[in-house]
């Protein structure tokens, strides 16, 4: 059927939007209005649905008398968006957030109930992937109800749907993100990385003068940071018969640190500020401190003469001028905690601290140790050139673009795409620019300028699901962002005490791109039929060089992603029957990842599903 | 009761307008028909209206509600009624975000001007966030205050309150005293209920 609509999903850690056009218009995507509980008693509508989730009493669930258009009268089970964000936050327990961190959390299963996090709800606790779920679901269903309300027929197979995901999700993470869009109603559902997603809203937004802003030989650099995550990808351009070409040749690691951290730093700082004046506050308090600093820090950013920002922090009780704690977010403080402790004017061979180990501290979501953002990018600079450097093809594209201060290997990015709120604020901007003026030897480094930062993501992808419905318009070359291996033991002599390490080898090459096949050939596998068969299962972002069948001697190169399991049913063969098969692997055209086991002779294969993650 | 005299009233309308033909009725005996069918149907709103001024005797203690039965009756609120729950709802928003009933309820008298003003910062930083969810308000006058003005005869009387000394005849010229404040939009969030009688609720913490 003729695709009509072109869709973009962003589901975000702390907001999610959708964003959408017609695709034979040449309209810019608009963003969906998203109806939502304000309160119990009253719905209404906003540009993004929080990605929160509130599990009310049953009281609570009773009373509530407001009804989403699509409810027809059900009492919700839980509530979405804004008023879930906001009266969750009394009622923690209640609430679930950061789903989507949870799912590209290596230590749980997705779809074990385990949110809300450490709460005693029992039952009602849902799983990361039902919260995803949930989010979809909402967002599907106010975009049919905004189609029928314009009096248009709501039909899926008249969208072309992109759901976004962030660069550094590996593939288990990927897949249940579109199942999480399949079971909420979405189908085929198309993935796209968020920082792609940007870089389409920039060359959208600038029509055809992007050409001019960009040349060959640039490295540009997508600096994203959210509410709850920094992400950072590297895309190379480069002229190929006259023509521009964009090819996507880094993605950074998932960090979980973005502008919710820069708040919480300068309340808590504040906090402690009080509390050395003897002012105790609430966890009520608390949360109101927080909002006014996000305020403050907004408004202190805007107006540079300004000094300080006066808070007021009321009590519970209903008497406002009684027991109200006055303090003030002043400029010295903002500097030092936000562009000192943040974006520090660090040095390219200063990383982040490594990762505490799990085990020594309290077990949860893994939150990056280190605050400063310029280490993290550092890190990422450095391992891009890894990356780069390991694969010819890769290596002709950055050219000259690479830096070498005190043994320290990077790329010199020589353009820069900010996305995420946080960089609303010019004077971040601003000492990231200087930051990475200052790696690359002194000379500026260009900001594509003009993007929106909070909803660039989803007009973005809606952009892109445009130039797949009509086949008009640049695509950023890309394929897998990551490469993919299979544990193998070792065949060593036993020696008592002594574990054979894991023997990785390559199954799907970084950048294998949607609609292709590989197999590993020169490998079998013997199955017996009726037994669950596991495998180890690996991922690396710095190793573009190795093609299906390079194995891994450095560990540390690698981390682990899943766990792969496969059964051969005895039906179809005779049981407990050994059959040597081969791996296959597939993208395929959705973008997402299908291991088969084939047995060549009789040409029947069986598909490997990614298992719970490891413990 | 309300809702047989709609019932009725509505089955009117109805024969009236579908079948005027079968009916075979004379010009005056309609118009007294449809007249009956007005009365009945504006008895069943004042009716309506009247439970809902007068309200239902609370009692002291809930009584447990079967679950079951909670479900509203289908039939539309009043046109008065929503607008009152509007109105709560809104003051309700003022509340929650900028304690303006707080602020407006206690007797200021005690407190010192520092004191009051530290509230007053809440009270403005929380009615700024309502504001600007559900207006979009911008200046009548987007010149300055205390500038010279001149309007035609044409100008929008609504927009503009001339005070003084002013002439029969256009040039009205003089100074602005206040740049006046318009909202290109009005959100109000949606309700689907007419419950308006609590602003706030009571907060218990339990630990």
């Amino acid at each position: 059927m003729e695709k009509r609509y072109a869709l973009g999903i962003d589901l975000g850690t702390s907001n999610s939007a959708l964003a959408w056009c017609v695709a034979s218009e040449q309209r810019s995507p608009q963003v969906l209005s998203v109806p939502q509980l304000l309160s119990f008693q009253a719905t209404g509508e906003k540009e993004t649905l929080a990605s929160s989730l509130y599990l009310p009493l049953e009281q609570e669930q009773n009373s509530t008398s407001a009804r989403l258009p699509w409810e027809n009268g059900n009492r919700p089970d839980g509530i979405v968006g804004e008023f879930a964000r906001a009266h969750g936050a009394l009622l923690p327990e209640r609430l679930v957030t950061s789903a989507k961190s949870w799912l590209c959390n290596a230590h749980i299963n997705p779809e074990d109930p385990l949110l809300p996090w450490k709460s005693e709800l029992g039952e009602r606790k849902i799983s990361p992937f039902a919260a995803s779920q949930r989010y979809l679901d909402h967002l599907r269903q106010a975009f049919e109800q905004m189609l029928a309300a314009r009096g248009e027929q709501p039909d899926m197979a008249k969208c072309e749907v992109i759901l976004t995901v962030p660069a550094s999700f590996d593939e288990v993470a990927r897949i249940h993100t579109h199942m999480a869009a399949e079971a909420a109603g979405w189908d085929g559902v198309t993935l796209l990385e968020e920082q792609q997603a940007a870089f389409y809203h920039w060359i959208d937004l600038c029509g055809e003068g992007w050409r001019q802003q960009v040349s060959p030989g640039d490295i540009v650099l997508i600096c994203d940071v959210g509410g709850g995550t920094a992400d950072f990808s590297l895309v190379a351009v480069t002229e190929q018969e006259g023509q521009l070409q964009l090819e996507r040749i880094s993605v950074g690691d998932h960090i979980l640190l973005g502008g919710d951290n820069m708040d919480l730093a300068l309340a808590y700082t504040l906090k402690a500020e009080l509390d050395n004046q003897g002012k105790k506050i609430d966890n009520w308090q608390f949360l109101s401190l927080v909002h006014s600093c996000r305020i403050g820090k907004e408004k202190l950013f805007a107006e540079p003469t300004l000094e300080e920002f006066p808070i007021s922090l009321p009590s519970r009780g209903s008497s406002l001028f009684a027991r109200t704690i006055t303090t003030q977010l002043t400029r010295e403080v903002l500097d030092r905690i936000l562009l000192d402790g943040f974006f520090p004017h660090s040095g390219i061979d200063e990383h982040p601290l490594r990762k505490r180990q799990i085990g020594l501290r309290e077990f949860g979501l893994d939150y990056a140790a280190d605050p400063a953002l310029s280490k993290h990018l550092a890190q990422f600079l450095a391992r891009s050139w890894q990356n780069v450097h390991s694969n010819e093809q890769l290596q002709s594209l950055v050219g000259e673009r690479i830096g070498d201060v005190r043994e320290t290997r990077f790329l010199r990015p020589s353009a820069v795409l900010f996305n995420g709120g946080v960089f609303k604020a010019d004077p971040l901007r601003r000492r990231m620019l200087d930051i990475l003026a200052y790696w690359n030897g002194g000379d500026a480094v260009r900001e594509l300028a003009g993007s929106h930062f909070d909803l660039a993501v989803a007009k973005g992808a809606a952009s892109f699901a445009r130039i797949r419905i009509t086949g008009q318009g640049i695509r950023i070359k890309a394929g897998t962002a990551r490469s993919y291996y299979i544990g193998l033991e070792s065949s060593m002599p036993a020696v008592p005490g002594f574990v054979p390490p894991i023997k990785a080898v390559c199954v799907v090459p970084q950048g294998m791109e949607e609609g292709s096949e590989a197999a590993l050939t020169g490998q079998e596998f013997g199955l017996v039929t009726g037994e669950p068969v596991e495998f180890r299962f690996f991922s690396s972002s710095i190793r573009a060089g190795d093609q299906v069948g390079t194995i891994v001697d450095d560990q540390n190169d690698i981390e682990e992603t899943a766990q792969l399991e496969v059964t051969l049913p005895p039906a179809e063969v005779k049981a407990g029957e050994f059959i040597p098969v081969s791996l296959h692997s597939v993208i395929t055209e959705l973008g997402t990842l299908e291991l088969w086991m084939r047995h060549q002779p009789s040409g029947k294969q069986w598909k490997v599903e990614f298992n719970v993650r490891t413990q | 009761m309300s809702f047989v005299f709609t019932l009725a009233g509505l089955s009117l309308v109805c024969a009236l307008s579908f079948f005027p033909a079968k009916l075979q009725l004379t010009p005056e005996i309609t118009s007294q028909l449809q007249l009956a069918a007005v009365i009945l149907l504006a008895l069943a709103a004042l009716l309506q209206l009247v439970g809902l001024l007068r309200g239902k005797p609370a009692p002291a203690v809930a009584p447990p509600v079967p679950a079951a039965k909670t479900e509203p009756a289908v039939a539309q609120p009043s046109t008065e009624s929503v607008a009152q729950a509007q109105v709560v709802q809104f003051l309700a928003r003022l509340q929650e975000k900028a304690r303006l009933v707080d602020f407006s309820m206690d007797d200021i008298t005690p407190y010192s001007n520092e004191e009051i003003g530290a509230g007053a910062r809440v009270v403005h930083q929380g009615c700024r966030e309502v504001l600007k969810e559900m207006f979009d308000i911008q200046a009548v006058h987007l010149g300055d205050e205390g500038e010279s003005l001149s309007l035609a005869a044409d100008f929008d009387a609504r927009a503009y309150r001339l005070v003084g000394k002013v002439p029969e005849q256009p040039p009205f010229t003089g100074i602005v005293l206040h740049r006046g404040w318009k909202t290109s939009k009005v959100v109000l969030p949606r309700l689907t209920d007419t419950a308006r009688e609590v602003i706030a609720p009571a907060e218990v913490e339990i630990s």
